[in-house]
This record gives structure tokens, C-alpha cells and sequence, in this order.
């Protein structure tokens, strides 16, 4: 049943999310010839009235920042349209389906963390797509920026043709990044999905207003206690650097460092998840 | 055991308002059953702690001898007042949803049931007229084999041929040995396909008879005493 729960809810994103994709690629493509055009009329415009040129300058200036503006607008349109879909397949008029399937109620959960990161991750790849189109072909008077694809080069030889990186670090540096990253996801969804769920049980009205402070009280509470582990955690790390006459390799420092933030993450998310599963099987009231 | 659905003692609070007070009941198989009464007394709460939706504060349900959890809801078939589906959907999409999650459903029987109703399988959800799209919804409710259907105020707010239409399809398709609870104050379009009728008031049963033995006892139909009983 997880299964089809995953198929669904996937398919229900995107429909939203999709489109969303390819229109920031499509507006980094389309702020990047209106680049084009500011530096060939920048380059032009002495031959113009100056009353002309100030309208045109001042008309590309207010179009390239509203692209700008949208292009970060977009993170935002792709994390409210995930939440929106868990609030309203669970808590509006679609919750009648969703709670009366002979499904678990972890199932539910899990199949809405699946495929909500799995599409954060989408629009996160289609977000850098976006970026690195605007950096190479909207950044200079040239059709490309070459001095940006050199930019890119650089720090790809410096990773791989690196004499400090041992084999075992190139194959411990990307497991961990990736690990870093999707448990990350996983944990900022979740505590988003408990403060929505906890937000609904705890207000009679104004149900998002109630939601957002959940957010902010959860994260409060998280970040409390990370801090207080992450503390423990220095002075035990600390004291046994101090305590042994060998000093650790900086990559030994990374990967514990990395090692620490996806524990932490990971064990956040299990709170976050298991809180919820709680409140939605014990606590269910759909009104 | 002859019972499919069983409650004791069932109490749901809002806030101050007392919505089920001490509800004991007992519905028999193979039944079509009216749950009556006004606005507020109780009904939908009711219908919602048996479908899953509603945790009681106080008391027990039991569905073919279990508590309520995801395995009763393979066997109960829920209609709810509002629109449930997903209103991006195509019409086919809503029957390949109930096809992946309830077993018992019988797409065929679903196909038929749209075919004469003369809609379009390729026509999204959200596009449908109210009363088309309370007709899906009760098609995909109906085309379930199930063992309870639970149907909450089914032909409210719809037109008296879209009534009789609906209320065909649930004489027509349930199975001899289910239970079909109709929640509704429209008593006297639901008279005529009732075995049972309960009357329920501020939260609590007051009323369960069968509807021949109050013809036979009182001489009156269910609707005549509905409006005796709950007299303002």
C-alpha cells in the first residue's frame, strides 16, 4: 500500500511542481537575454536622448529585478505547494479519503515525506540548473562567460586532482554529503508536517496562523537541545584532542563534524515522525 | 455473530458541547437503515467516529467484531457530506484510486454506473456540477462490496430526481448480508428504502425500531413521527 500511497501523492506534486521547474529554468534562460540586452544597451545607449535612454535603463533595471524577485520566489512557491498538499490531503475535505483508506497511518506519512522529498530534491536540481544557465550565459557581454565555466573548472580539478584527498576521501567526502542532504530534507519536511499537524490539533480557527507557531516553538525546542548535545559532543571531542599528543587530520575533523550533523538529523526526523504518527492515529479529529 | 456494528457507551465532547452522550447501539446485518435526526443532534459525529475520522472521548466501537483501524476500513465504504476526491483528478483516475486501495471494488460495476449516467471519464473532477459530483462519489461508495456503508446525508442539497436516482442506486447495489446506515433529516425521501430507523437527539439514541412494526404499533409512517418526536 505504501506503494500506491507514494504513486499518488507523487503525482499529485507534480502537477504543481512540474510546471514550477521548468518555469524557473525558463526564467533564468529569459533573465539571461535581458542581460544580454542591459550590456548591448548600456553599449549603444550614448547615441540615444537621454530622456529616452533614462526610461529604457530605469525599465531594464525594475525587469531584471523582478526576475531576480521571482527566481527566489520560487523556493518558496515549491515548499508551500508540498506543505499545501499535506494540509490538504490530511486536514481539509480530502482528509475524509485519505484517513477512511485501509492504509497505516505511518504509511501516510512516510508516502508524503517520500514524495515531497523526493520533489524538494527535483526543484532543487532544476533551481541549480537555473542558476548555473544565468552564471554562464547572463553574467557577461559575450554569449558565454568564460570566465565562469573556468570558475567551475577550477574547482572541479582542485577536488579531483587534489594531493591531500586519500581514495578512502573521495569515497567517505560524497556518501556523507549525500547523507547530509537527505537527511537535512527529511527533517526540515517533518518538522514542517508536525507543525501543520500540530497546528490543526491545537486551533479551533486561524488553524496556518497556529501552524506557524508551532514551527517556530518545535524548532525552538530542537535547536535547544541540539545545541545542548552539540556542546557535550565539543568537550568530549575537544578533550580527547587535548588528552592525546596527536593531532587529528583536518578531514578526521570533517567527517566527524558531518558524521554528528546527519545523527543529529536523523534522529530529529524519527522524533518528528513519530510525534506526529502518535497524534494522527490517537488524536484524529477531522472536523 | 449477526451484528456489524456495536457501540457502548460511545461520548464525544466539543469544547463545552456534549456531541454523543452514552450512544449504545447495535445494527444487525443485511439492513438499510436510517440514523434521523435534526441539524446537530449527533448524526455525522457519529458516522465519523465509525468511519475513522473521530476519536471518542469515551466508550467503544466495534466494526464485524473489531475496533476500528485500517483493517475495518477495507470493509467500510464511507460517504461523506463534502467532496473527498482530489478535485485535479480525471473522473477515470478516481475509479484507478479505489481500484489500488479497496479490494472489493468493482470497477465494471463503476463503469456501467457512469456510462448511464452519461459521464465523461475524461472530464476532471473539479468541473463536474454539484450534483454530478455527488453522483461519482456515491457510484465509487456504491461500487464497493462492502460489508457497512456508511452514508452521510446523501441526498442533501441535491434535486428530487438526483434524489430518486441515488437512492435507487443504494437499494440496488448493496449486498444482502451488508448494512447500509443513511444518515438524513429528509425523512420522507429515505422512508421507502428503510428496514430500521434510529432517531438520535442531542446526543443521544432516543428511537430504534423497524419501520413496518411502527406502521403496525402507531399507525403512523416515519416521517409523521419524526415531526411528533422532535416537536420544537
Amino acid at each position: 500500500m505504501l506503494g500506491k500511497l507514494i504513486k499518488y501523492d507523487f503525482k499529485a506534486l507534480k502537477k504543481t511542481l512540474l510546471p514550477l521547474c521548468f518555469g524557473v529554468v525558463a526564467l533564468s534562460v529569459f533573465t539571461s537575454f535581458i542581460m544580454k540586452l542591459f550590456y548591448w544597451f548600456e553599449e549603444s545607449s550614448k547615441n540615444l536622448e537621454d530622456a529616452l535612454n533614462a526610461v529604457l535603463g530605469t525599465a531594464l533595471t525594475i525587469l531584471i529585478g523582478f526576475c531576480f524577485l521571482a527566481l527566489a520566489a520560487a523556493a518558496f512557491i515549491a515548499w508551500f505547494l508540498i506543505l499545501s498538499r499535506y494540509y490538504k490531503n490530511l486536514f481539509k475535505d480530502e482528509g475524509y479519503l485519505t484517513f477512511t483508506l485501509p492504509v497505516k497511518t505511518g504509511n501516510i506519512l512516510l508516502s508524503k515525506l517520500i514524495s515531497s522529498g523526493v520533489w524538494a530534491l527535483i526543484t532543487g536540481v532544476f533551481a541549480i540548473i537555473g542558476i548555473f544557465v544565468f552564471l554562464i550565459f547572463g553574467t557577461s557581454r559575450a554569449f558565454v562567460n568564460t570566465d565562469a565555466l573556468k570558475f567551475f573548472g577550477d574547482i572541479w580539478n582542485a577536488y579531483w586532482h587534489n594531493s591531500v584527498l586519500t581514495v578512502a576521501d573521495y569515497i567517505i567526502i560524497p556518501v556523507e554529503t549525500v547523507f547530509v542532504i537527505l537527511c537535512s530534507i527529511a527533517q526540515n519536511i517533518l518538522l514542517l508536517f508536525l507543525a501543520i499537524t500540530l497546528g490543526n490539533q491545537i486551533a479551533k480557527k486561524h488553524k496556518i496562523f497556529a501552524s506557524v507557531g508551532m514551527y517556530f516553538a518545535v524548532n525552538t525546542i530542537a535547536s535547544t537541545i541540539i545545541s545542548a548535545v552539540l556542546i557535550i559532543v565539543s568537550f568530549c571531542f575537544f578533550d580527547s584532542i587535548i588528552d592525546s599528543s596527536v593531532t587529528p587530520e583536518p578531514t578526521t575533523v570533517f567527517y566527524t563534524y558531518m558524521l554528528v550533523v546527519i545523527v543529529i538529523s536523523a534522529l530529529l526526523s524519527l522524533a518528528y515522525f513519530f510525534i506526529n504518527k502518535a497524534i494522527l492515529k490517537n488524536h484524529l479529529n477531522l472536523e | 455473530m449477526s451484528e456489524i456494528l456495536v457501540c457502548n457507551e460511545l461520548e464525544k465532547n466539543y469544547s463545552c458541547v456534549k456531541a454523543l452522550n452514552g450512544v449504545d447501539l447495535k445494527l444487525e446485518k443485511g439492513k438499510i437503515i436510517g440514523l434521523l435526526g435534526p441539524n446537530g443532534s449527533g448524526k455525522t459525529t457519529f458516522i465519523k467516529i465509525v468511519a475513522g475520522l473521530l476519536k471518542a472521548d469515551k466508550g467503544e466501537v466495534l466494526i464485524d467484531g473489531e475496533a476500528v483501524s485500517e483493517k475495518t476500513k477495507a470493509y467500510v465504504s464511507y460517504l461523506p457530506e463534502k467532496n473527498y476526491l482530489d478535485d485535479t483528478m480525471k473522473v477515470y483516475e478516481t475509479l484507478d484510486l479505489f481500484s489500488d486501495f479497496y479490494q472489493d471494488f468493482d470497477k465494471e460495476v463503476a463503469l456501467k454506473m457512469l456510462e448511464n449516467l452519461d459521464i465523461d471519464l475524461n472530464r476532471k473532477y473539479k468541473n463536474l456540477s454539484k450534483g454530478m459530483k455527488e453522483k461519482v462519489q456515491l457510484v465509487l461508495v456504491m461500487s464497493r462490496k462492502a460489508k457497512l456503508y456508511l452514508l452521510d446525508e446523501p441526498i442533501g442539497g441535491v434535486d428530487p430526481a438526483t434524489r430518486d436516482y441515488i437512492l435507487n442506486t443504494i437499494v440496488s447495489n448493496y449486498a444482502p448480508d451488508s448494512t447500509v446506515l443513511i444518515s438524513t433529516h429528509l425523512i420522507a425521501d429515505v422512508e421507502k428504502v428503510l428496514d430500521e430507523f434510529i432517531f438520535i437527539k442531542n446526543g443521544e439514541i432516543v428511537m430504534q425500531s423497524g419501520v413496518d412494526s411502527l406502521r403496525e404499533e402507531k399507525g403512523v409512517s416515519v416521517d409523521e413521527y419524526f415531526r411528533e418526536v422532535f416537536k420544537c
